[in-house]
């Protein structure tokens, strides 16, 4: 069954023009090299 | 000599092991490599219009690299397809600065911000949903659907706002128009999620809906021809008073036309008996200095104006018969017999107000039905390859859509049309048809690229 209210919750606002410089800005553009890059150095430092 | 990582082009030690990147070649290989099949199966999930699961297979692909500007292209062009502006502008925008040379990315940056009013348009739809968003909150349903009705008219593709309407309309228990709206949504994005649960919700509700399949009812919308273009409620009513006001003019014309008809009739009848009675004159008296010539010619004067202007409410007749045909056809849903009926009827050399007030009010709506009508079928047909098709609608939409928003799009896929079926001079002539007649055009740049590959010359 359709509950209403919930599935509102799930109809987030949309991004204006105005914001998109600053959703630009913000965006991680890091890949799954760079994760396991920084997890590896992470651990190395870790383990000095 | 030493190897260079082909991610921060350093060194790699005897190992191949990039001590920058804390990954070996051939590891970075296989992630590389697993980012092209991500973005080649998104490729294909965007070609099947499963642009959900293209958007999630082609954000796995740029998480697996980045640089990769083709799955990272794609991925916005189809957010932006889906309506979501500002999501498909980030990608294009990280993907430029990936990569600022021979970058797709940067042709469609660049046609966005040419075209201003388009932008309005885009921003105007996201303020409008943001804003239904809130009436719902407020309670305010049918504000709410008045706003995203009106966001359908500029942007028939925003996903979103189909699923939106469908979720307040079944609240209200108006299960019917949910189930159009979803299918409508199912058919520009065929797995999203949102609409697919819903619509199998309502399969639930009513029995025999539940043998009907959501690919099922697409395919069934798509093979009926509804019009897609939205219409407004307000442009509805509009036509209902138009139609009224028409039919009761016509009414007018077939009461009051027979009476003239008849009067000029009686008008034929007794110019006939006077140019007897002028005759017998002659006859009877000869030689009589009464000038019977002129009489005579006087009267036979008025007897053909009188056949003439009896011939002109014939044919104003048939003029108002086949405005009344066309609105007939219109109402049975006609469309195209309807446009046919309207093409017969010239209005150019008639003073008659009311028949050329009618003929603009038909024209107006018609013509605008039929172009939408016609346009949607076609672009159907050049989706599917069916260019036989494709040419044959979209020839009978440029003819109605001159001035709407689309007619450049009507004109460029005719002339892809002609392309694609060898039809050389006739693509040329489309695509500079585009460019001379649309330069704000967002096809502007694909007429220009195919109008030089086809070998056109521009001035």
């Amino acid at each position: 069954m359709i509950n209403f209210e919930e599935e509102l919750k799930k109809f987030k606002p949309c991004l204006e023009i105005e914001d998109a410089e600053e959703a630009i800005y913000a965006y991680e553009t890091k890949d799954i090299v760079d994760i396991l890059g920084d997890m590896i150095k992470e651990i190395n430092n870790n383990n000095e | 000599m030493a190897s260079i990582c082909k991610k921060c082009k350093g060194t790699l030690d005897s190992n191949n092991f990039c001590p920058n990147c804390n990954i070996t070649e051939k590891a970075y290989d296989k992630i590389i490599i697993a980012s092209k099949m991500f973005y080649n199966e998104g490729l294909q999930k965007a070609k099947a219009r499963d642009l959900s699961g293209a958007i999630e297979t082609l954000t796995t692909s740029i998480k697996y690299d980045k640089h990769n500007i083709e799955a990272r292209n794609l991925l916005g062009l189809v957010l932006f397809e889906i309506g979501e502006t500002v999501l498909a502008l980030k990608q294009w925008v990280v993907s430029q600065n990936l990569k600022s040379d021979n970058n797709i990315a940067s042709t469609y940056l660049k046609k966005i911000q040419e075209n201003q009013s388009n932008l309005d348009k885009l921003n105007t739809s996201i303020k409008k949903y943001n804003q239904a968003l809130s009436y719902i909150e407020q309670g305010s349903s049918d504000l709410a659907i008045i706003q995203l009705k009106k966001i359908l008219t500029i942007s028939p593709s925003f996903v979103k706002t189909y699923c939106l309407l469908a979720l307040i309309y079944i609240k209200d228990g108006e299960n019917l128009k949910a189930k159009k709206e979803l299918v409508k949504a199912l058919s520009i994005d065929r797995s999203n999620y949102i609409a697919q649960k819903y619509f199998e919700e309502l399969s639930e509700l009513v029995d025999e809906d539940a043998l009907i399949s959501p690919e099922e009812e697409v395919r069934r919308e798509r093979r009926r021809t509804k019009k897609q273009v939205a219409i407004n409620q307000s442009v509805q009513q509009f036509i209902a008073v138009v139609f009224g006001l028409a039919i009761g003019a016509a009414l007018i014309y077939f009461l009051i036309m027979p009476n003239k008809i008849d009067v000029k009739d009686g008008e034929i009848e007794a110019r006939d008996e006077q140019l007897q009675i002028a005759n017998e004159e002659i006859n009877t008296l000869n030689e009589s200095h009464i000038n019977n010539e002129t009489v005579i010619k006087e009267l036979d004067l008025d007897l053909k104006n009188a056949i003439t202007e009896n011939e002109q409410l014939s044919l104003k007749d048939i003029k108002v018969q086949k405005l009344m045909l066309t609105m007939t056809s219109y109402l049975e849903d006609n469309i195209y017999d309807a446009a046919n009926y309207l093409e017969t009827v010239d209005v150019s050399d008639s003073t008659d107000g009311v028949l050329i007030g009618l003929h603009k009010q038909l024209v107006d709506i018609v013509y605008v039905e039929a172009g939408a009508l016609a346009y949607n079928e076609g672009k159907y047909a050049y989706d599917n390859k069916n260019y036989e098709t494709a040419k044959e609608r979209l020839e009978v939409a440029i003819k109605y859509v001159a001035t709407e928003t689309y007619a450049d799009n009507a004109h460029y896929y005719l002339g892809r049309c002609y392309q694609f079926t060898n039809q050389v001079d006739d693509a040329l002539e489309r695509f500079k048809y585009v460019l001379d007649n649309y330069p704000d055009s967002n096809f502007g740049g694909y007429a220009k690229d195919f109008f030089l590959y086809l070998g056109g010359e521009l001035d």
